[in-house]
């Protein structure tokens, strides 16, 4: 009894070491390296849609208005980008169920073959009105609902928020989503003002989150893998009288 | 405040006190959660199913009250959910903005916060520009990162022969179109001086029009035949591209 309650002890305290280790510097996953403004302002990130489009809560990450076209503000896209993709890093790392989520069609492909790249989910077709709200009744009881939604574009075919965003808040699960001028960042927990219809940034939001992603989970590979060693030197230098008489 | 008032209750009597709606709303929520989650139902659901099903069933589906988070927090705090995987992740690093639900009602008219428009000072030269000469000899090429239009190296032009001063301000347009002329691009005239007047004889403008534009392509060509001259032969080569025959 005293051996198995000493044996499971160790067990909790690495693990928690492990998950909060993370979580003391501000970049663990070093994903400011991924991208720099260069990068955004080449791949037209920060061209929005014209000024009757602009959405009244864009205004503030908008930067201006040249020739009617709004520009979005990329020192704020920056940012907001740094947090979202350390926010899924550290979500990854934790072994948590990611799923891209976009109605635009143009896309679509590319990201359904991103999300199987680096081992998670994609819904890039029609939504079901319950898919997260009903989920125990449309797929049985014991279903696990994804830790992450990332929208790689947060209208659907209508020009209207997409339901998972709403349906996300509802269930208390985290968003990460690129928000266009024309788009409502209220529910989003970490927005990425910038464009969602150019190639090019579609193919750089791809690139940057596979790559965040599967960063992550080599890192909590070796993380393991490097705990397991320990604990292995560990257990062949104690002594198991030594141990009993500590506990 | 509110909590010093009523010290011995534990709780407080929110809907009398609407002006404290706000200092209120945690409370009146974390009521609301409790009618529906401790409710008999669940608990028989929860004894035939197992446990975590009542774990899964327990929630917030108040996406208009408070953020993700704070709702999470709630929760936790009363104890019907296990800690999700990401609320030490977002505890650690939170967003700019905390995602609270805002109703999007119209602005009034008079938007006082309104995005600002983005001009420079070359904006002055590009509208000339424009105006004189209409859209330019050559289409935007987009698809190079480094694109540079007739009308930016005309802008270039402009400030590389303001800057030098030895022209005055009324010649630095036409000098500049000399300049970019004898670098061998061609710049033909739109019409000129048609803003403020509309005429009823529209033909006779068009006309008039007309005879100008021949009259300035005239110019150029003569112009051209005698820089022809006295340039060397390799640089007939980049004059092929103009239109004129």
């Amino acid at each position: 009894m005293g051996c198995s309650v000493f044996s499971s002890l160790p067990a909790v305290d690495p693990e928690d070491r492990l998950l909060a280790e993370p979580l003391r510097h501000p970049d663990f996953f070093n994903v400011k390296e991924l991208f720099s403004l260069k990068d955004l302002f080449d791949a037209r990130v920060h061209l929005g849609h014209k000024k009757g489009c602009r959405h009244r809560f864009m205004e503030p990450y908008i930067f201006g208005c040249r020739l009617d076209q709004d520009i979005i503000d990329l020192d704020q896209t920056m940012q907001h980008l740094q947090l979202a993709l350390n926010f899924t890093a550290h979500v990854a790392y934790r072994k948590g169920i990611i799923l891209f989520v976009s109605r635009n069609r143009q896309f679509c492909h590319l990201i359904e073959s991103t999300a199987r790249e680096c081992g998670e989910y994609a819904h890039t077709r029609y939504w079901q009105g319950g898919l997260l709200t009903n989920a125990h009744i449309q797929f049985g009881s014991g279903v696990r609902l994804p830790d992450l939604l990332v929208f790689l574009s947060s209208l659907n075919n209508v020009f209207e928020p997409h339901v998972a965003i709403r349906d996300a808040a509802k269930m208390n699960i985290p968003t990460v989503g690129v928000v266009d001028t024309n788009c409502n960042p209220c529910l989003i927990t970490y927005p990425i003002p910038g464009n969602d219809d150019s190639p090019t940034a579609m193919e750089l939001y791809c690139k940057l989150f596979k790559m965040t992603i599967i960063r992550a989970k080599s890192k909590r590979k070796h993380a393991e893998v490097f705990q397991e060693l320990q604990s292995q030197e560990k257990s062949d230098t104690s002594h198991p009288v030594l141990a009993e008489s500590r506990a | 405040m509110a909590e010093g008032a009523a010290p011995q209750l534990g709780y407080r009597l929110p809907l009398s006190a609407p002006s404290a709606r706000s200092g209120s709303g945690l409370v009146t929520a974390a009521r609301r959660f409790r009618f529906r989650v401790a409710g008999p139902p669940v608990a028989r659901a929860a004894a035939l199913l197992g446990e975590a099903w009542s774990a899964a069933m327990a929630g917030s589906r108040l996406q208009k009250t408070g953020s993700v988070f704070s709702r999470t927090r709630n929760l936790l705090r009363t104890g019907v959910v296990p800690k999700p995987l990401w609320f030490d992740v977002y505890a650690a690093f939170p967003p700019l903005r905390e995602p609270l639900y805002r109703v999007a009602r119209p602005r009034r008219a008079a938007a006082t916060d309104a995005v600002p428009p983005v001009l420079y000072r070359e904006d002055e030269v590009r509208a000339k520009f424009y105006k004189v000469y209409g859209s330019g000899p050559k289409p935007f090429d987009l698809s190079q990162p480094n694109y540079k239009s007739t009308c930016q190296r005309f802008v270039e032009k402009y400030n590389e022969l303001k800057e030098e001063g030895k022209i005055e301000e009324e010649n630095l347009f036409e000098e500049t179109g000399k300049a970019l002329l004898a670098s061998g691009i061609t710049l033909q005239r739109r019409g000129t001086d048609r803003v403020a007047q509309q005429d009823h004889q529209d033909e006779e403008a068009r006309d008039s029009a007309l005879r100008l534009q021949l009259q300035t392509t005239l110019e150029e060509l003569q112009e051209k035949k005698e820089s022809r001259e006295e340039q060397p032969p390799e640089l007939r080569e980049t004059q092929k591209e103009n239109p004129s025959p």
